[in-house]
C-alpha cells in the first residue's frame, strides 16, 4: 500500500498543490516534494516580471539593446510563446506588457515602440534573445503551466520512489504516472466556490481561464487581451483546455478564447489537444 | 453561447458535484516541524504580544494584529517555527513559517485550508446545461482529493501575513 503525501504552499501568487504517493516512507516523499517546489520557485525566479534581476526584467530592459543570454528554461518559453503567437497569427502574444501595466494589472510602466510585437522578438543561437524594437514582454499567460512541467519532469524522474504525483498551481494542473487519479472538478466561472463539474482527464494537463462578472472570488488578477484593439476580453466564462504538457494547455487556452469554435477545433486538434467552454452567467441566463 | 461545449475531443463529464463548505488539512503541527526542519528538535517560545508590541507590528506593517498569541518554536539549528491564522475573503488558513536563525523566511507551509461560501443552494441553469452530457458509468467515489480548475485563488493575503510576522518574530522574538 503506497504514503501518500499532500503539500500546499503559495507561491506564483495563488496556491501550489503537490501530491505524491509512493512506495517509500513519508519523509522521502516530501524531500521530493520539496525538489519539486524547488523547480517552481526557480521558473519564478526567471519569469517574473515584478522582480527586477529575473531574465524576464532584463530582457525588458536590455534586450533591445543587445542580444540577451537567457536560462534554457526561459528560452523554451519564449520558444513555444512564438510558435503559437505565429500558429495563432498574434492571438496569444507575450508582447503585451505594457498593454497590462496601462490595465494596472502590471506594476509600473514600460516605454516601448508601439509599433512593436511578438515578431520583433527573435531567439538567436546559445540561448540568446534579441528584440528588434523596444517591447514589454509578460510570461504570465504561460510560465504558470510551464512551472507545473518542471515540477512534474522533477517527480517523474523518482520513479522508483513514486508511483504517482499530481501538481496544481492555481487550477493549472499535470498527473503523472500510472495509478495517478485522472478528474479535475472545472468550476462553474460564477460561482467557483459552490458549483463545478467533475470531467475526466483525457490529457495529462489542464489549464483553465476564467472570467465572470459574478464571480465573488479574490482571483489572481489577469486579463485575455484582444489582438484587434488591445482591450481586454469582458465576461468570456471560461475555457479549460486539456493538453499533453500543462504549459501549452495554459497558453491554448487564451488562444481559444479568442477564437470562433470551429478556429478553435483546428487549433486543438493540430496539438493533440481538446478542450471545455463554460458560458458566462450573463448567457447563461438568458437560456430557455 | 448559453450552453457547455466540448471542443475537438469527448470529455467525459461524469458528475455534478455540489460540494459544501471544503477543508483540507495538509500538514498537522508536527508534520509540518519536520517538513520545515528536519532531524530537529523544538523548544516552545510561545507568547502573548503586549499593547506595545502590537501596535509596533502594526505600525510598521499597516497590518491588524487580530490576535495577540503568538504560537512559535525555536528549533535546535537555531531557526524557528511561528504558527498561525490567516483570515481571507471566503477562507480560514492555517500556516507555518519556517524562519532561518537570522530571520529571514526559510518555508512557508499550508497546513489547513478551509473554504466558506454562502450558499449551499444549487443553481439550476448551471446544471440543466449538462443534461444528457454526463457519464455515470465512469463514477468513482474512492478518491478524496480534489483536483479543482478554475479558481486561481489569489495568495495575497497569505504574504501579507508572512510580512506581518517577520515584524512579530523581530519585535516578540529575536534576540
Amino acid at each position: 500500500m503506497d504514503n501518500r503525501v499532500r503539500r500546499c504552499r503559495p507561491l506564483l501568487g495563488t496556491y501550489v498543490e503537490i501530491a505524491a504517493a509512493g512506495p517509500a516512507d513519508t519523509s522521502t516523499l516530501h524531500r521530493c516534494v520539496d525538489r519539486a517546489y524547488a523547480a517552481i520557485e526557480q521558473v519564478h525566479g526567471l519569469m517574473s516580471f515584478h522582480s527586477t534581476d529575473s531574465d524576464l526584467s532584463r530582457l525588458n530592459a536590455r534586450a533591445h539593446l543587445e542580444p540577451q543570454q537567457v536560462h534554457t528554461w526561459t528560452w523554451e518559453v519564449i520558444s513555444g510563446a512564438l510558435a503559437l503567437s505565429h500558429e495563432t497569427n498574434g492571438r496569444f502574444d507575450i508582447s503585451i506588457g505594457a498593454t497590462l501595466q496601462s490595465l494596472g494589472l502590471l506594476p509600473g510602466t514600460s516605454p516601448t515602440d508601439r509599433s512593436a510585437g511578438f515578431r520583433d522578438i527573435e531567439l538567436l543561437d546559445d540561448m540568446r534573445v534579441r528584440f528588434h524594437r523596444r517591447l514589454s514582454i509578460d510570461l504570465g499567460g504561460i510560465a504558470k503551466g510551464y512551472a507545473v512541467d518542471r515540477a512534474i519532469g522533477v517527480l517523474a524522474e523518482e520513479a522508483g520512489v513514486l508511483s504517482h504525483a499530481i501538481v496544481n498551481a492555481g487550477g493549472d494542473l499535470r498527473v503523472w504516472g500510472e495509478s495517478a487519479p485522472r478528474y479535475v472538478e472545472v468550476c462553474d466561472p460564477a460561482r467557483p466556490l459552490e458549483d463545478r463539474v467533475r470531467v475526466t482527464m483525457p490529457r495529462d494537463a489542464v489549464a483553465t481561464t476564467a472570467h465572470d462578472p459574478d464571480s465573488s472570488l479574490e482571483v489572481a488578477m489577469s486579463a485575455v487581451i484582444r489582438p484587434a484593439d488591445g482591450r481586454a476580453l469582458q465576461q468570456y466564462g471560461s475555457v479549460s483546455v486539456f493538453a499533453d504538457t500543462c504549459m501549452e494547455a495554459d497558453a491554448l487556452t487564451k488562444a481559444v478564447l479568442l477564437m470562433p469554435d470551429d478556429e478553435a477545433e483546428r487549433l486543438l486538434h493540430a496539438h493533440g489537444a481538446c478542450a471545455l467552454r463554460l458560458p458566462a452567467s450573463t448567457a447563461r441566463n438568458t437560456a430557455k | 453561447m448559453n450552453d457547455a461545449r466540448v471542443l475537438a475531443g469527448l470529455i467525459p463529464l461524469v458528475v455534478l458535484t455540489a460540494p459544501v463548505c471544503h477543508a483540507e488539512t495538509y500538514l498537522t503541527e508536527d508534520q509540518a516541524k519536520a517538513v520545515l526542519f528536519p532531524g530537529e528538535t523544538f523548544e516552545d517560545v510561545s507568547v502573548i504580544l503586549n499593547d506595545t508590541e502590537i501596535q509596533r507590528i502594526e505600525h510598521a506593517t499597516g497590518v491588524q494584529v487580530r490576535d495577540n498569541r503568538l504560537h512559535a518554536f525555536q528549533t535546535s539549528g537555531g531557526g524557528w517555527i511561528l504558527f498561525d491564522k490567516v483570515i481571507g475573503k471566503h477562507d480560514f488558513i492555517d500556516i507555518a513559517l519556517g524562519l532561518q536563525p537570522d530571520g529571514s523566511v526559510k518555508g512557508v507551509e499550508i497546513m489547513t485550508y478551509r473554504e466558506s461560501h454562502g450558499s449551499e443552494v444549487r443553481n439550476a441553469t448551471w446544471r440543466q446545461q449538462f443534461v444528457g452530457k454526463t457519464d455515470h458509468s465512469a463514477l468513482k467515489l474512492d478518491d478524496d482529493i480534489k483536483n479543482i480548475s478554475g479558481a486561481t485563488l489569489s495568495s495575497n493575503h497569505i504574504t501579507q501575513a508572512v510580512r506581518r510576522l517577520l515584524r512579530t518574530w523581530a519585535v516578540a522574538l529575536a534576540g
